[in-house]
């Protein structure tokens, strides 16, 4: 079998694609929910809101796929048991379809979700390796004067950490770089090249990301963004992010200034110009669309904050409405799904029961799809006699085969029971179902050097795997249940 | 020498910064302001500027007793030139939403400049002179 196919099907990875559908809804709703409350808000408790809705996101993912693992181990193990299936009804009536294999499909979510992240965590590094770039090259000590101004800032707006001023080659704006030792850039020339209150306005700017932890918030931030990065709810509140967190610093550097919010804007528009010299020809009408007037927006509700509208984001609504309805109804089916599956295989039908535990380990999956196009209990009967003479060898008759089976099936409930697991669903019971007892069997019940408790199984020879096959089992939570260490199939 | 400007390297961006920074300066300006984030020697910084006049990155201004240097493109020129560079371009993408700053990543238009400057017109009419 392919790795990547073992990967697939083993409980972590389904409980991953679990914790992925669920985050589709989740995430909606985290953005509803967002855009509910924090309308009419202040810049500050819009910015917390969204942050709680990011990590909100976050949490509800790790405890989903904690709850989708299961908590009696198997969890790196192959699921070899295949999903039970719906016999139709004995009247003949309309079969319905062999449940929805919902878990290997969201198995295969993962392989997928997996590379898109480190894709994305890669675009993160690369990103943070070019801020310590642009922090290195091509960068000298801003003038004097300009660094005992930046000191007195920095007490005004109470920032704790030294700040080193740098001015850039390469910076096209103003940026502040480091969390533990951070510095602002400023392109070379700026200093010189505005008005020295405009540049104190935009340095106050600065100060205050530095103040709020912005930069270490901001990394964080973009980690979740690459985790989620499927998710446009996700990529939505972490725009909603980052925009109220300049309006949040716009508010404390206005407040430091001392000055008004009209000084504050102009100076934020002198600083747009200067970046834009001699590049804003090559604009295109498209783009114009496209960038959504970030600058216009934050200089509106400086000068204009009663006026603060309804923010102009309806068009995100209605997706987002339409997201959360069909992922509720994904994950509701979802859920019926494993409903069905949960439905205990021990109620009424036999014939279920039959293929989904007597001789789960042993039919074949062209037989298991012979016996679930079976219509009536004649067929199926019939079909469990052949079932059994298929599996007739010169020694053993059918009737011979079968016994044997139910007594492995009844040795393994009487001793590899385990909390909460019949004998037979035990790694122990499975191995032993299939292969029949071992030749040899050493059992360390208390450990050996303080280690937990074990067994090992020597099979002689064990067809089609080879000779000597020695399988071995481990109780690393001390419950009672032992898994398997090892896949006798890779053992030579 | 118009367009055959090569590429600065990094040492000669952080020479070129000074003098975007300072305008004409001296070679032992430009020596000070570099010595002040990291220590180098006189000689360095002077042999330095003489193979970037050779280059045409920066201009010898002869008519002072001293040496005075300038920078021979302006910062945005060259940032725009350095932009073409691929690695600048792979970084720069994932390294904008990394920093923060006064102003977005994405730089405004000539359409919201136009607004924003609207918006501080009609504001200022409205403040009481």
């Amino acid at each position: 079998m392919m790795p990547l196919e073992g990967w697939v099907k083993t409980a972590v990875s389904e409980a991953l694609g679990w914790a992925l559908v669920h985050s589709l809804w989740q995430g909606a709703a985290a953005a509803a929910l967002l855009r509910l409350l924090a309308a009419g808000r202040g810049a500050r408790v819009r910015y917390w809101l969204a942050c709680a809705a990011l990590l909100a996101i976050v949490v509800s993912f790790g405890l989903t796929f904690w709850h989708a693992l299961p908590p009696d181990g198997m969890r790196w193990a192959r699921r070899e048991i295949p999903a039970p299936i719906v016999l139709p009804d004995a009247a003949g009536g309309t079969a319905r379809p062999a449940a929805f294999p919902a878990s290997e499909v969201l198995g295969w979510l993962t392989p997928f979700w997996l590379v898109g992240a480190v894709l994305f965590q890669m675009r993160v590094v690369g990103g943070w390796v070019g801020t310590r770039r642009l922090r290195r090259v091509g960068v000298c000590e801003a003038p004097r004067p300009w660094k005992q101004t930046l000191a007195e800032l920095a007490a005004r707006m109470r920032v704790s950490r030294p700040v080193q001023l740098l001015e850039s080659s390469l910076a096209a704006a103003p940026v502040v770089i480091g969390y533990l030792r951070p510095a602002i850039l400023v392109p070379a020339g700026l200093l010189a090249g505005l008005p020295p209150d405009q540049v104190e306005a935009i340095l106050l700017h600065e100060l205050a990301h530095s103040r709020r932890h912005d930069y270490l918030i901001n990394l964080l931030q973009a980690v979740v963004e690459a985790l989620f990065f499927y998710h446009p709810a996700v990529w939505w509140i972490s725009g909603f992010v980052r925009a109220e967190r300049e309006h949040c610093c716009d508010d404390l550097a206005v407040a430091a200034t001392g000055r008004g919010v009209y000084e504050y804007a102009l100076a934020l528009e002198a600083l747009e110009r200067n970046r834009c010299l001699g590049t804003i020809s090559n604009e295109n009408a498209a783009v114009v669309a496209a960038t959504g007037g970030n600058l216009v927006k934050r200089i509106g509700r400086l000068l204009y904050p009663a006026a603060r509208p309804a923010p102009a984001m309806g068009w995100v609504v209605a997706p987002v409405l339409v997201v959360v309805a069909l992922a509720c109804a994904g994950a509701f089916a979802g859920f019926s799904m494993n409903a069905a599956a949960a439905q205990s295989p021990a109620e009424a039908d036999p014939y279920r029961k039959w293929v989904n535990e007597d001789v789960v380990y042993i039919i074949e999956a062209r037989e298991r799809e012979a016996f679930v196009r079976l219509k009536t209990d004649d067929e199926r009967k019939r079909f469990i006699e052949q079932f059994w003479m298929r599996r007739a060898t010169a020694r053993a008759a059918a009737e011979k085969v079968r016994e044997e089976h139910y007594r492995r099936i009844a040795y393994c409930n009487d001793l590899y029971r385990a909390p909460g697991k019949a004998g037979w669903r035990t790694d122990r019971g499975k191995i032993y179902i299939v292969h029949g007892p071992p030749d040899e069997i050493e059992s360390y019940p208390s450990g050996k050097e303080g280690g937990p408790p074990f067994e090992r199984w020597m099979y002689k020879e064990l067809p089609g795997i080879g000779k000597k096959v020695i399988v071995e089992y481990v109780d690393a939570g001390r419950t009672g249940e032992y898994r398997q260490t090892m896949d006798p199939a890779n053992k030579k | 020498m118009a367009a055959t400007v090569p590429k600065p390297t990094d040492a000669e961006l952080e020479i070129l910064c000074v003098l975007w920074s300072r305008g004409r300066s001296t070679v032992r300006e430009v020596h000070e302001a570099i010595t002040a984030r990291k220590p180098t020697q006189y000689t360095t910084v002077l042999k330095q500027l003489q193979v970037m006049a050779g280059k045409g990155l920066v201009r010898r201004d002869e008519s002072q007793r001293s040496h005075v240097y300038v920078a021979a493109r302006t910062r945005d020129w060259t940032q725009r030139q350095l932009a073409g560079d691929l690695l600048q371009r792979a970084f720069g993408g994932s390294t904008g939403s990394l920093v923060l700053g006064a102003l977005s990543e994405t730089k405004a238009t000539k359409r919201e400049l136009a607004e924003v400057r609207r918006l501080l017109d009609e504001y200022e009419k409205g403040l009481p002179q």
